[in-house]
């Protein structure tokens, strides 16, 4: 089923998901587009436009449409496997202990309202690393994974990192949306690709959308596309970069790479975390929370004394070959999206995609 | 069940190995375990640590620990009848049917003796299937030596020696490197390798097996690497594309060598 409405529908199919749900959508706020909970439609940053390059971030106003914006800063990772989460509360009593682990079936669950494709792809790609190719799937990522309800919004401009293109991003995949949002010249092209997303929309006046609609959105498709600027070079990447796995240049990012761990904490799909207690005063008392770490951090890979990535180019070339070329044999699939986060909000301007593209074509 | 879980067991007896290690004997209802896997202990306020189930039957569980740290140094003060909360089994196994018919040859240092006791056992059970069964295990001193009483009882059974880095009066063996012993024994080229020990004790161990003839392919080394969740999601055990928890602990040497051997993989 495709639809067609205008911004007034949209307002109302909003007010619905927030009924139900607890909505997540993109707000402007601090100078930057993020993902926020609960914010309200006027909140999202319709027609702002996002400046982005290596190292750089600026956000401008009004370009005479709603969905001009790009991707927010933050991820869906920050509310699906949180920074900080609880995983037990451990008390001790009589010499015995006692776990009590967090129950999320209380809480609403959540709607994600504009999402674009780069990172339904990376919900994808961590849905393989918790669930589908884990002997052990994550409980607590998969109850809120399984609730979730989506409305996608296809991207009709790009930002100067993008280079989502090139990476196994694929337009015309729905990737598990419920909705489908596209901005076409006049109002919004809405497919409906679950029934749960066909109930939200039950009793709304949409009209149905007609063959030019649809050659309409395929031409905005096929537009971005050929605006995106950046491109990786994918092919037998994994086995290129594996033959310069000791290759001098690696030295040479090391020495501008900061080891801040910032691209890690932007990244969609890096997944890395620690396990850390917190205990009350008298022992009886304790949490085990999970929380976000990064192969940057210096002791990710201490064993005994020695830490086996001790300088910071072992740590880089283990950051980007994970991405590129590891997660081809762990998950069958490439760890990267392309969204560029990592390169805006590198304090070095270090671009994955140029780093990349260099490393493989070295002889 | 979520993945982060932990199971009661109950020590049934404590027992010091040496100056910083125990082994406990844990009455626990384990999922199958073989040998080659592990458990994550827990210490309420201090976390989890991977320990080798050095031995198991029955629902009685065998782990030596050595006393190094946080997690570990809770259970310095271990006693018999206390409760101890675990989850496991994980990782994969000694593959000992690649050894039938074959040479098996064992070789362990340090603490990686726990890692090889539970197999070693085993190949002891089913020694007619082999053509041989060896074993070399290296210490750092006498105090070091794991145990003891055991290692009388493989004396007696297959070829199991014991080189200790420096002596002493009490002892009446050799002195030296592991890597001495090996040099000294028969190794058929066509013998199956299961090892533990610390990195520089195994690449030391795989030149020598190479210039006796034994292939890489019939290698498995265990390894260590720093874990947190021990189910493949944390990235902490990572070594090239291989999570140590999940792929390994024991490694086919042929399929990991690219990476072992690269610095700061
Ligand atoms: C698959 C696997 C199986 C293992 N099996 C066993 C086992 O059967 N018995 C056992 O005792 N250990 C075993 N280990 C090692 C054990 O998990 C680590 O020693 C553990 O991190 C110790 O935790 P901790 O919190 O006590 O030490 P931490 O607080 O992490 O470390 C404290 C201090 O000790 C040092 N340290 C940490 N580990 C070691 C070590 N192994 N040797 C020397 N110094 C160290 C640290 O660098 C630090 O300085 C195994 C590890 C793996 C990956
Ligand atoms: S590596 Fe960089 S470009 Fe690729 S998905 Fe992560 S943040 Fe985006
Ligand atoms: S690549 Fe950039 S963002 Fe990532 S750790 Fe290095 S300096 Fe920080
Ligand atoms: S211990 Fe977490 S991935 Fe292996």
């Amino acid at each position: 089923m495709v639809f067609k409405c205008d911004i007034t529908t949209l307002r109302q199919i909003y007010k619905r998901l927030k009924e139900v749900y607890e909505v997540i959508s993109p707000v402007y706020d601090n100078g930057v587009i993020q993902y926020r909970k609960n914010p309200d439609f006027d909140a999202i940053p319709f027609g702002k436009a996002q400046m982005e390059y290596a190292g750089s971030y600026f956000v401008s106003d009004n370009i005479g449409k709603y969905f001009s914006y790009v991707r927010p800063y933050n991820t869906l990772k920050n509310f699906l496997r949180p920074a900080e989460e609880v995983l037990y509360r451990v008390y001790i009593k009589d010499g015995k202990l006692y776990f009590e682990s967090e129950n999320k079936h209380t809480k609403k669950p959540m709607a994600f309202f504009d999402v674009r494709k780069c990172d339904l792809k990376a919900l994808s790609i961590l849905d393989e690393v918790f669930i589908n190719k884990n002997n052990y799937p994550d409980e607590y990522y998969k109850e809120l994974r399984e609730n979730l309800f989506i409305v996608a919004v296809n991207c009709s401009e790009v930002s100067d990192v993008c280079f989502c293109s090139s990476m196994n991003v694929n337009f015309n995949n729905d990737y598990g949306s419920d909705i489908v949002l596209t901005e076409l010249k006049k109002g919004f092209l809405l497919e409906v690709k679950t029934d749960k997303g066909k109930r939200l929309l039950e009793g709304l006046s949409l009209k149905e959308a007609d063959e030019d609609d649809l050659k309409e959105k395929n031409e905005i498709l096929t537009q971005t596309y050929t605006k995106i600027k950046k491109s990786l070079n994918k092919e037998n990447l994994k086995e290129e970069l594996y033959k310069k796995i000791n290759h001098p240049y690696w030295e040479e990012i090391g020495n501008r790479c900061l080891g801040c761990t910032s691209c890690t904490q932007v990244c969609p799909t890096c997944f890395c975390f620690d396990i850390i207690e917190k205990n009350s005063l008298d022992g009886s008392y304790s949490e085990r929370v999970r929380i976000y770490d990064s192969c940057f951090n210096p002791n990710f890979a201490t064993v005994h004394k020695f830490n086996l990535r001790d300088k910071i180019f072992f740590r880089y070339r283990h950051w980007l070959l994970h991405k590129m070329a590891y997660w081809q044999d762990q998950f069958d699939d490439i760890g990267c999206v392309g969204c560029g986060r990592c390169i805006t909000w590198c304090p070095a301007k270090i671009d994955i995609e140029i780093e990349t593209n260099k490393v493989r074509d070295f002889a | 069940m979520k993945p982060y879980d932990l199971i009661e067991g109950k020590i049934l007896k404590v027992y010091q190995e040496n100056y910083n290690t125990i082994t406990v004997i844990v009455e626990v209802n384990l999922k199958d375990p073989r040998p080659g896997q592990f458990v994550m202990f827990y210490a309420i306020g201090r976390g989890e640590a991977p320990i080798t189930i050095a031995d198991y039957k029955d629902g009685f569980m065998v782990n030596t620990i050595r006393i190094v740290g946080d997690v570990t140094g809770y259970f310095d003060k271990a006693k018999e009848g206390d409760s101890i909360y675990l989850r496991g089994p994980y990782g994969n196994l000694w593959p000992i049917d690649k050894a039938f018919g074959k040479n098996l040859f064992i070789v362990s240092g340090g603490l990686g003796l726990a890692a090889t006791r539970w197999i070693l056992e085993e190949a002891l059970k089913q020694k007619h299937r082999f053509k041989n069964v060896i074993s070399l295990y290296g210490a750092k001193s006498y105090d070091d030596i794991l145990y003891r009483e055991k290692i009388e009882e493989w004396e007696k059974e297959i070829d199991f020696k014991t080189i200790l880095n420096t002596g002493n009066e009490r002892w009446k063996g050799k002195v030296g490197l592991i890597t001495d012993l090996i040099n000294d024994t028969d190794i058929d080229s066509n013998s199956v390798v299961f090892m533990c020990g610390p990195d520089p004790m195994v690449n030391a161990v795989i030149e020598i097996l190479e210039s006796k003839g034994v292939k890489k392919e019939n290698i498995y080394i265990s390894l260590e690497r720093h874990m947190k969740c021990a189910v493949g999601t944390c990235g902490h055990c990572m070594i090239g594309p291989y999570f140590v928890c999940k792929n390994g602990p024991v490694f086919n040497y042929k399929e990991i060598e690219y990476f072992y051997t690269k610095k700061g993989v």
